[in-house]
């Protein structure tokens, strides 16, 4: 509580609120171009928080990973197209409303319920938060290694039916988060005689390169397609009030409520993220409703599900990013970066050593998802003109912008070639099928593992059995074996499921 | 066509890890141990990616066709775009940011087939609006290059 205090009387300057109204304002324009996504968003606009304080920074950060996963439903509404993955679902219903005349209230429910869900999880934060990375900070080094090892098994099972593709993309990010001196006695590792690696890989430019970079090289061979849009959207004062009012309070509460745990509970979970939780939020409002026949023709509830599931999802992402050190998702793992970029180590006790900015963070979050009721209502008519521009040209501008707040961080051009070659690796890792995602987390979490590693076997005298020998350790390795083996365990319960409808 | 991509990736890491293996050869044990620890899972898991691979090619299986980023045909625009990047990084010390943007954008608008009425007012755009967050709003200096210096 003592940091969302703190967090409180910082929060309330002229610059954290004008970076609150600005992230959310760029949030749902990145999440209203199809194809670009919240973490493009975010990889993109990353070095430029490097010249604002730490805190106003991160508030912008979080506030453009809010609006992006609103922003993505407006075109899912009036185009037929989601913005981004995690409005997928959004399609379905969303479409059908505006196709119905009824583009306003499918608007001002998709905006409600992803203000209150985005709130009620950033609450949720608020309060575990600090909790878990209290506790989490009492733990030793080899339990931080051993929840490292996790974080990257967890994710490595993004790659879907591939999993060992993505444990060695997360071994690939491990070792590039070897380059450098090491901790131990300052030997420069894999440097080659290149001085600006002493420090070792700079993050910034590589995880720009990886997210934002590597989604504009597929982007730049996509024909840009011709959108469906719809007539004009009016809104009248009294129906967006009532519409408001409807999924706040009135009728759709318990949508709401539900869909926010649903999508709250998938967020937490490291690997699965909003295009999960959209559609997992849509299929058990379906199941729950009185009358699951009317979903799918353009009911403000299938739009209520999806887009309060995939906005909780991103406070409750960020949970295990910033307590623990492991970050969720993609977007997750750049405001880590971020964290880590203004000086502070995120993880255990992050919250005991800087209150003031992760309190002003906090406090950002809830600012930001109540910003995206206001803004997202304004910002509709031109976030749909956006999204129609060429992508070939937004790829143009994002090139210049990516590569001039890379070279502004460290006044270096090393740095924007170390961006286009690791913009080249993400590409080529996507082509063979391994996400991107998982060599990020890797790079994130490198040092963290390295540090906790050498520091728990100088503890021991080099013996490897304080890996092993602790509660809590016994604990975490019963939960790597299980993750190790769930991608297995789940083909083989897919098999039998297809084997016995192939049967009946 | 997904074997091929297997394949392409497994050739790629395996080239990694033997180079970084091999110039971490002379390394003190400590400070080698960690790397080479990554390197060993490395190499297992490849080891049993392989075995995989030939296992499902024992299996009869129907090729699907896989939608991939781009076919051969678009993905000259992939090299246009980083030759581009390339460009802008060697063209910032010479001509400065301001020039350099706008040059770069003329030149990646072009190639594209954007439209010259669209394409000119996005590349004087892009510089202006960025000088102006960056010089004036977080007063971040930006490199003004050689032809800069001699014109400003």
């Amino acid at each position: 509580m003592d940091t969302l205090a703190v967090g409180l009387s910082h929060f309330f300057t002229f610059y954290n609120l004008l970076a609150a109204f600005i992230g959310c304002l760029l949030g749902i324009i990145f999440g209203a171009l199809p194809a670009f996504t919240a973490s493009m968003g975010v990889a993109t606009l990353l070095p430029f928080t490097y010249g604002l304080p730490p805190d106003t920074g991160l508030v912008l950060l979080a506030s453009i990973y809010v609006g992006a996963m609103y922003g993505g439903s407006i075109p899912a509404i009036l185009m037929h197209t989601p913005g981004t993955p995690g409005a997928a679902a959004t399609v379905i219903d969303g479409y059908a409303m505006a196709k119905k005349g009824q583009a306003d209230t499918a608007i001002v429910v998709s905006a409600t319920s992803s203000a209150v869900a985005s709130f009620l999880a950033s609450i949720f934060v608020c309060i575990t938060g600090p909790i878990l990375s209290f506790y989490a900070a009492r733990i030793s080094p080899a339990e931080i290694f051993l929840v490292a090892m996790l974080g990257i098994i967890v994710l490595g099972n993004l790659a879907g039916s591939d999993p060992i593709k993505g444990f060695i993309g997360g071994i690939i990010g491990l070792l590039l988060g070897t380059v450098g001196a090491d901790f131990v006695m300052g030997y420069n590792r894999f440097t080659f005689g290149l001085y600006q690696l002493y420090e070792g890989i700079p993050l910034v430019p590589a995880l720009v390169g990886l997210l934002a970079l590597s989604e504009c090289f597929t982007l730049v061979q996509q024909e840009s397609g011709q959108l469906v849009a719809t007539g004009e959207v009016k809104f009248s004062f009294r129906k967006v009030l009532r519409d408001l009012w409807d999924t706040i309070f009135g009728k759709y509460w318990k949508d709401t409520l539900l869909s926010t745990v649903i999508g709250g509970v998938i967020g937490f979970i490291p690997g699965e993220g909003a295009s999960v939780a959209n559609f997992v939020a849509y299929d058990q409002a379906k199941r729950l409703s009185r009358h699951p026949e009317r979903f799918g023709t353009g009911i403000p509830e299938g739009v209520i599900a999806c887009e309060a599931a995939n906005n909780s999802v991103v406070p409750m992402a960020l949970l295990p990013a910033l307590a623990l050190g492991i970050p969720g998702s993609s977007t997750a793992a750049l405001i880590l970066s971020g964290v880590m970029m203004h000086g502070l180590r995120p993880g255990p006790g992050v919250f005991e050593r800087s209150p003031e900015v992760m309190g002003t963070f906090l406090i950002g979050l809830l600012a930001a998802s109540l910003l995206i009721m206001v803004i997202g209502l304004i910002i509709v008519r031109p976030a749909c003109q956006v999204a129609k521009i060429d992508s070939s040209l937004l790829a143009g501008v994002i090139l210049m912008l990516a590569s001039v707040g890379v070279f502004a961080v460290r006044y270096s051009l090393f740095d924007v070639g170390i961006m286009l070659a690791f913009g080249l690796l993400g590409y080529g890792l996507k082509y063979c099928g391994c996400p991107p995602v998982t060599a990020v987390v890797g790079l994130v979490l490198g040092p963290i593992a390295e540090r906790s590693f050498t520091t728990a076997l100088s503890i021991s005298g080099g013996s490897a059995a304080i890996f092993f020998f602790r509660p809590v350790a016994a604990v975490l390795w019963v939960v790597i074996i299980f993750s190790l083996f769930l991608p297995w365990l789940r083909s083989r319960r897919q098999k039998s499921m297809r084997e016995n409808t192939e049967a009946l | 066509m997904k074997d091929w991509k297997d394949w392409a990736f497994l050739t790629g890491f395996l080239a990694f890890a033997l180079f970084l293996t091999i110039s971490s050869w002379d390394y003190p044990f400590i400070v080698a141990i960690y790397p080479r620890l990554l390197l060993i899972c490395g190499f297992v898991l490849s080891g049993l990616k392989i075995a995989f691979i030939f296992k499902n090619k024992s299996e009869v299986k129907v090729e699907v066709a896989e939608a991939g980023p781009g076919g051969s045909e678009n993905r000259k625009y992939m090299w246009i775009y980083l030759a581009c990047g390339i460009l802008y990084m060697l063209l910032m010390p010479v001509l400065g940011f301001i020039l350099s943007t706008f040059v770069t954008m003329i030149v990646l608008l072009g190639l594209f087939r954007i439209e010259f009425k669209t394409a000119l007012p996005v590349a004087v755009g892009t510089p202006l609006i960025l000088y102006v967050i960056f010089v004036i709003a977080l007063e971040i200096p930006l490199p003004k290059g050689i032809v800069e210096n001699l014109l400003f």
